[in-house]
């Protein structure tokens, strides 16, 4: 499935979390949001966890966590 | 006499559509409100139930219109929990304790098989809610679509339960035997066979288990709605919003925290609604009984379960590699499985081995992916992840290889070979178990997207420890090699390339 990060799409095995999707697009930003520095929002700006489920065609944001 | 017996009947029946129309409508209370406390996503994490035990407690003793409820994946996160007697007893029993009044099934919830969610249907003190599941010849008891709740001034509420399909496998998110014999539709196309819920009833909740986005659909399609209380995207929604009408609602997970929705209708009718999440990392109250239950609880006994004994010791990177390799492949009947060595967290298994020793060696949760592959694909894992590391990564079952390496150390080429020795077919493709770690954050060719079989790693090893499997024959495994560059001329021979 396909998943939007930042507006750059990332190809992600069917099931996976938001953690992987992560991991994939960036380490070092899901070293980031593991670590607390920075959240994960979707298009709706409500924030996810890393452990969250995913679907094809969702469109996610990295923001700094305040 | 034969003038009055018309008019007495019409009379009479009058009188009795009258009383049956006033019964039919809510008393005309001035005005009612119904609170609505949610959760979704606990995944196992009982810990803050004692401080959601205590804020709804409060609420309930101010007001008899109080409702919790839970948007479905309440199970499989947590060990203590995953691997009680029976499995999940936890969070069974402190749903039943704080009083949940409904409860919609999530994808997670078969993650312990059919008998065990029957033994949960069986045993919950709360009514559990599905309209897209038909159950054929599964052996879990048949979940109503609906549920209706009355609250005070003949207030009824019905709330619709649905659960998350994926879009290729037509099932919810889980390993595809635990759901053998149920039949799952579309959420979206089936909730639309229940807008009749409208017509009786002054509420009409959606109680969902399909991720925020679908919810955002699904109040599009459907404006008769009044609020979705939804769960699966793990969706931290602060200030739930109404879209086309329809309030959406989610509590992030793991606990982090409780929603609450309070509906004010007077005679009848919606006058206003709201929602908001209550963090629990800030409340400090907690129900001193349910504590106690938790407290109880997270000395699971079932984590010091003996499930497998060796006197010959399974130690380092390769022998146990290679046992947590061979435990994916033989449990999930595939071809080759790779594992990171930065995913073996234990050292050795000896003498007794326990739940919580697998957990030790294997703690991050990851599910197992399985990739279809060619052997040309299967070679560009093995040297990226060799250069990756500058050296062997990852331990392997089914086959064995080893890593031609240049003079300056890096992959040159890889050589494999079937377990028993024999030449590598490399005509096949294989069906590759990876661990959702390595499918993420290694680089790798891959023409086949993979999909999760949704079973961890850990579950898999405990499994293949826990059938009898001879530890012993791990001492001394080595199934991943280097070799050295070739002096001079072409560093590659013909056949490694």
């Amino acid at each position: 499935m396909k998943v939007k990060i930042n507006d750059q799409s990332v190809e992600i095995f069917e099931g996976a979390k938001i953690s992987d999707v992560l991991r994939k697009f960036s380490p070092s930003e899901w070293k980031a949001v593991d670590s607390g520095k920075k959240k994960v929002v979707d298009r709706n700006g409500n924030t996810v966890s890393l452990n969250g489920e995913l679907a094809g065609g969702e469109k996610l944001r990295i923001e700094e966590n305040q | 006499m034969k003038r009055t017996k018309p008019a007495l009947a019409i009379a009479v029946a009058t009188l009795i559509a009258i009383t049956a129309f006033i019964w039919s409508r809510p008393a005309q209370a001035d005005a009612v409100r119904i609170t609505i406390f949610h959760t979704n996503d606990i995944h196992g994490k009982i810990d803050p139930l004692a401080k959601i035990a205590r804020l709804v407690d409060i609420e309930r003793k101010k007001n008899p219109n109080v409702f919790l409820m839970g948007a479905g994946d309440n199970f499989s996160g947590n060990p203590i929990v995953d691997q009680y007697i029976p499995r999940g007893l936890p969070v069974l029993e402190l749903f039943n304790r704080l009083g949940y009044n409904l409860v919609a099934l999530g994808n997670h919830e078969f993650d312990y098989g059919q008998e065990t969610l029957r033994y949960h249907l069986q045993h919950a003190s709360y009514k559990v809610v599905c309209a897209n599941m038909k159950v054929r010849e599964g052996i879990v008891p048949q979940p109503p679509p609906y549920v209706i709740l009355n609250a005070s001034g003949g207030i009824r509420i019905a709330v619709l339960g649905l659960i998350q399909t994926g879009k290729e496998s037509g099932i919810p998110d889980t390993h595809p035997d635990r759901v053998k014999g149920i039949r799952f539709t579309d959420p979206l196309e089936t909730a639309g066979k229940f807008s009749f819920l409208r017509k009786k009833n002054q509420v009409f909740i959606a109680l969902t288990h399909i991720g925020f986005d679908q919810d955002v659909l699904l109040a599009q399609r459907m404006p008769e709605l009044d609020c979705i209380i939804g769960g699966h995207s793990h969706t931290a929604v602060v200030h739930p919003a109404e879209s086309n009408g329809v309030l959406i609602a989610q509590a992030g997970s793991n606990g982090q925290y409780l929603g609450r929705i309070d509906i004010d209708l007077k005679n009848g009718r919606i006058a206003s609604k709201k929602g908001e999440l209550i963090d629990l990392g800030k409340i400090a109250d907690e129900d001193p009984q349910v504590a106690e239950m938790i407290a109880r609880f997270n000395h699971n006994p079932a984590l010091a379960r003996v499930i497998g004994h060796t006197t010959v010791p399974v130690t380092g990177k390769d022998e146990l590699g290679s046992l947590m390799t061979d435990a994916v492949r033989v449990t999930q009947r595939l071809d080759i499985v790779f594992q990171n060595n930065g995913g073996i967290r234990s050292d050795i298994l000896q003498n007794d081995i326990r739940i919580q020793d697998v957990y030790q060696l294997d703690p991050f949760g990851n599910d197992v992916v399985r990739f279809e592959m060619t052997p040309t694909e299967i070679r560009s894992l093995i040297t990226r992840a060799f250069d990756r590391r500058k050296g062997i990564d990852l331990q392997v079952s089914g086959i064995e290889y080893a890593v031609r390496v240049t003079p300056e150390g890096t992959a040159a080429a890889v050589e494999i070979k079937n377990v028993d020795g024999g030449p590598f077919d490399e005509r096949k493709t294989y069906g590759v178990g990876l661990s959702s770690y390595i499918a993420s954050a290694y680089s790798f060719d891959h023409r086949d997207r993979g999909a999760s079989l949704f079973i961890t790693t850990a579950e898999c090893l405990i499994r293949y420890i826990e059938k009898g499997t001879d530890l012993a024959r791990y001492r001394g495994t080595v199934r991943a090699h280097i070799l050295p560059p070739v002096a001079g001329g072409d560093p590659v021979p013909a056949r490694e390339k």
